[in-house]
C-alpha cells in the first residue's frame, strides 16, 4: 500500500483555559493519501482550524502522533518546522494574510525569499505563477487595489511558491461571495489534477463537496 | 536568504512606514547633530587656541595680576603690575624683550568716519612678540614711548575703515577724543576666538595710560633668549617682582602654562556640552526602541504571515534589527553630515583660520564616531523589539487584528 503523506494517530490537543483545561482536540485518527483532494468539515469551533495548525505544522498535538512525508513531525525541531512550513505545505487563507505594503509579485517571491531562491528565479517564477492563476495582469497591484477573489489568487499562487507537496486551505471561500468561491474551488480542482494533495476546511457543505473525500469534525472528533 | 535580500526586505519595511521612519531618524539626526558639532567646535576652538598661544613662541612668559597660588578662578582682578615693573623686568640676565600692554576699548574717528577698535598700548618690540607685521610706515621706538608721543599704527580694518583706499599715513585720527599721529599700518592677520585682530590700534603704553586715566598696565611679556630658560626666568622674574609685590598678587605664565589651562578649561567645557548631547542621543535611541515596538506590534500579522511561509525567529529578528540599525544608521549620517556643514558655516562666519578643506574643520574622529555610534544605537535599541518579534507565536500573531 502507498505511504499516506499524512498520518495521524491518536492526536489531541488542549488549551489552558483560566484554570481548566480545554480540550479541543481528542482521539483523531487521519490518514491522507499523496494527490488526494479533502474536505474537513464542521461547524464553528469545533475545532478544525487547530487542526489544520497542527497539520500545518504552525502547532504541536498535546498527544498522539503526527507523521507527516515520512517525518515524524514530534522529533523536528522548530527550525525544521519552519522549513516544513517553507518547502512542505502552502498555506491559503481565509482573510487572504497578503502583505499589504508589497504588489502581488513581491507578495508570491516571500516564501521563495525564505527558502534561499535566487533573485532572478525568483522573480521569474512568482510571474509565471500568477500568470497560472491568471493575474498576469496584475502584477503590480497592491492588496487593496485588487478583488477579493484576485487577492486569493495570488494567496494560492504564493502557496504554490515553492512546489509543495501539500496546499492547506482554512476557509478559502469565507470571505468570497458565492459566485468567485466556486473559482477558487475550480483553481484547486486545476491543481488537484496536476497532482497536489488539497486539504479544504470549512463549514459549508457545498465548499465540501467539491472534494473526493469530505470528514466531519464535531466538538473535537472525527465523527 | 543572503544579507542582500535581507536589506532590501529592511528598507522596504522602512519605505512602507516612511512618515514613521523619517521621524524616528530625525530623533538620531538632532542628537548625533549635537554630539558631532559640539565635539568638534570643541576641537576647532582648542586648535585655535592652542594656535594663537603657541604662535607667541615658546620663549614667552606672561606676567600677569592674581595669585600664583594655583588658585587663578574668575572674579575681578586688580590691575597691579606698573611700567617700572616692567623696567626691572629688562635687567633679567637672558631676557631678551619686554613688553608691557595696557589694552583698552577705543572709539578712533577722522572728520568723515569712526569705528569702535581695540586699543593696545604697548612698547617698541610690539611687532614680534605679537607677531604683527607692518604694511607701511614704520613703528615707534622706545624713545617715543618714553617721550609719550602720541603716535598709532592702524590695523588693516581699522586703516580701511577710516581711510579708505588712501594713505594713511602723516594723518591724524582721535582715540576717545585725543588726536594721534598716524605713522603706520599693520598687515591683516584674521581673527582668533571672535576676537578681530584688524579692528585695532597700537599706540604707546605711556599715551594709553594717559587716555585712559589707568597708572598701571594690564599684562608684560618677557621673552627669553632661549626657550629652555623659560622657567629660570620665571623664577627670576617672580623674585625680581617679590619687591614690589611683597603679597605676590601676580602670576607668570609660561606658554606651556597657558596651553596646560586653555586645554583643561576647553576640555571640561568640551566634555560637559559632549555629554548633554549624549543625553539628547540615548533620547534618540529610546525613540528608535519606542518606534520599533510599535512597529512589531502594529506588524504582528505581517510577522505571523511570515513565519506561517516558512521564515524562521532568527529571520524575523534580523529584518527588525536591520530596520532598526538602518534608522540608526541614516540618522548618523544625516546628522554628522549636518554637522559638518554647521561647522563650516560657523567657521565661515566667525572667519577663523582654517586648512582648507572641510573635512579639516570637523574633528574627522567626531565624524565616524558620529556614525558608528548611531548605527550601533540602532543596534542596541534595535534588540529588544527584534527579540520580541521573533518570539511571537505565529498562529496568535496572524490572528492578531
Ligand atoms: N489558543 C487557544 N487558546 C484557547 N482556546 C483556543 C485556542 N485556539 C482555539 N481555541 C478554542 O478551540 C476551539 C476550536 O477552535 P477552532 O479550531 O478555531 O475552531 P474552528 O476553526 O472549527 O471554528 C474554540 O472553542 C476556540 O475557542
Ligand atoms: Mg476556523
Amino acid at each position: 500500500m502507498e505511504q499516506p503523506l499524512i498520518d495521524i494517530q491518536g492526536v489531541g490537543k488542549d488549551f489552558p483555559y483560566g484554570s481548566q483545561i480545554l480540550r479541543v482536540l481528542q482521539g483523531i485518527d487521519l490518514q491522507v493519501r499523496p494527490g488526494e483532494a479533502l474536505s474537513i468539515m464542521g461547524p464553528s469551533g469545533s475545532g478544525k482550524s487547530t487542526l489544520m495548525n497542527i497539520i500545518g505544522c504552525m502547532d504541536r498535538p498535546s498527544r498522539g502522533r503526527y507523521r507527516l512525508a515520512d517525518q515524524d513531525v514530534d522529533e523536528l525541531a522548530e527550525r525544521d518546522l519552519c522549513k516544513v512550513r517553507n518547502r512542505t505545505i502552502g498555506f491559503v487563507f481565509q482573510s487572504f494574510h497578503l502583505l499589504p505594503r508589497l504588489t502581488a509579485w513581491r507578495n508570491v517571491e516571500i516564501p521563495m525569499l525564505y527558502g534561499g531562491v535566487s533573485t532572478e528565479d525568483r522573480r521569474e517564477r512568482s510571474k509565471d505563477l500568477l500568470e497560472r492563476v491568471g493575474l498576469g495582469h496584475r502584477l503590480h497591484h497592491r492588496p487593496n487595489e485588487l478583488s477579493g477573489g484576485e487577492r486569493q489568487r495570488v494567496g494560492i499562487a504564493r502557496a504554490l511558491a515553492l512546489e509543495p507537496a501539500l496546499i492547506l486551505a482554512d476557509e478559502p471561500t469565507g470571505n468570497l461571495d458565492q459566485r468567485t468561491g466556486k473559482d477558487i474551488l475550480r483553481l484547486f480542482s486545476t491543481l488537484h489534477r496536476e497532482g497536489k494533495t488539497i486539504i479544504v476546511v470549512t463549514h459549508d457543505p457545498d465548499v465540501a463537496r467539491w472534494a473526493d473525500r469530505i470528514i466531519t469534525i464535531k466538538d473535537g472528533r472525527l465523527v | 536568504m543572503n544579507l542582500r535580500e535581507f536589506i532590501l526586505m529592511a528598507f522596504e519595511g522602512l519605505i512602507a512606514h516612511r512618515l514613521r521612519s523619517a521621524l524616528t531618524v530625525l530623533g538620531i539626526v538632532i542628537g548625533i547633530f549635537a554630539v558631532v558639532t559640539l565635539m568638534s567646535l570643541g576641537d576647532t576652538v582648542r586648535r585655535q587656541v592652542s594656535g594663537q598661544i603657541s604662535e607667541l613662541g615658546s620663549g614667552l612668559l606672561m606676567v600677569m595680576p592674581g595669585r600664583d597660588d594655583g588658585g587663578h578662578g574668575p572674579g575681578f582682578i586688580k590691575m597691579n603690575l606698573t611700567l617700572r615693573d616692567a623696567e626691572r623686568l629688562k635687567t633679567i640676565n637672558g631676557v631678551e624683550t619686554v613688553n608691557a600692554n595696557l589694552t583698552i576699548p577705543a572709539r578712533a574717528e577722522t572728520n568723515h568716519n569712526s569705528l569702535n577698535v581695540t586699543l593696545y598700548g604697548d612698547t617698541a618690540d610690539f611687532l614680534q612678540v605679537q607677531n604683527y607685521e607692518l604694511a607701511g610706515g614704520r613703528f615707534f621706538q622706545s624713545s617715543e614711548v618714553m617721550a609719550h608721543r602720541r603716535v598709532v599704527l592702524l590695523g588693516a580694518k581699522t586703516k580701511a575703515q577710516l581711510f579708505g583706499n588712501g594713505d594713511a599715513e602723516g594723518h591724524t585720527i582721535r582715540l576717545n577724543g585725543t588726536t594721534f599721529q598716524v605713522i603706520g599700518t599693520l598687515k591683516e592677520k584674521g581673527r582668533t576666538l571672535g576676537h578681530d585682530r584688524d579692528q585695532v590700534v597700537v599706540a604707546p603704553v605711556t599715551v594709553v595710560q594717559d587716555i585712559s586715566g589707568f597708572r598701571n598696565i594690564g599684562v608684560i611679556f618677557v621673552r627669553a633668549d632661549e626657550p629652555e630658560k623659560v622657567s629660570l626666568i620665571r623664577e627670576r622674574i617672580l623674585s625680581v617682582l617679590a619687591k614690589t609685590h611683597p603679597q605676590k598678587d601676580i602670576q607668570v605664565f609660561s606658554q606651556n602654562d597657558a596651553l596646560k589651562v586653555s586645554e583643561k578649561i576647553l576640555g571640561t567645557l568640551t566634555t560637559f556640552l559632549t555629554c548633554i548631547a549624549s543625553v539628547s542621543l540615548a533620547v534618540g535611541g529610546i525613540g528608535i526602541m519606542n518606534i520599533m515596538l510599535v512597529s512589531v506590534r502594529e506588524r504582528t500579522r505581517e510577522i505571523g504571515i511570515r513565519r506561517a511561509l516558512g521564515a524562521t525567529p532568527n529571520q524575523v529578528m534580523a529584518q527588525f534589527l536591520l530596520e532598526a540599525l538602518f534608522l540608526g544608521a541614516i540618522g548618523g549620517v544625516l546628522g554628522s553630515l549636518f554637522s559638518l556643514v554647521t561647522i563650516n558655516g560657523l567657521i565661515f562666519w566667525a572667519g577663523w583660520k582654517t586648512t582648507g578643506s572641510w573635512f579639516s574643520n570637523i574633528s574627522m574622529e567626531a565624524f565616524l564616531l558620529g556614525i558608528l555610534c548611531a548605527t550601533g544605537i540602532g543596534l542596541i535599541f534595535g534588540l529588544y523589539p527584534a527579540r520580541q518579534a521573533s518570539r511571537l507565536d505565529p498562529i496568535s500573531a496572524l490572528r492578531y487584528e
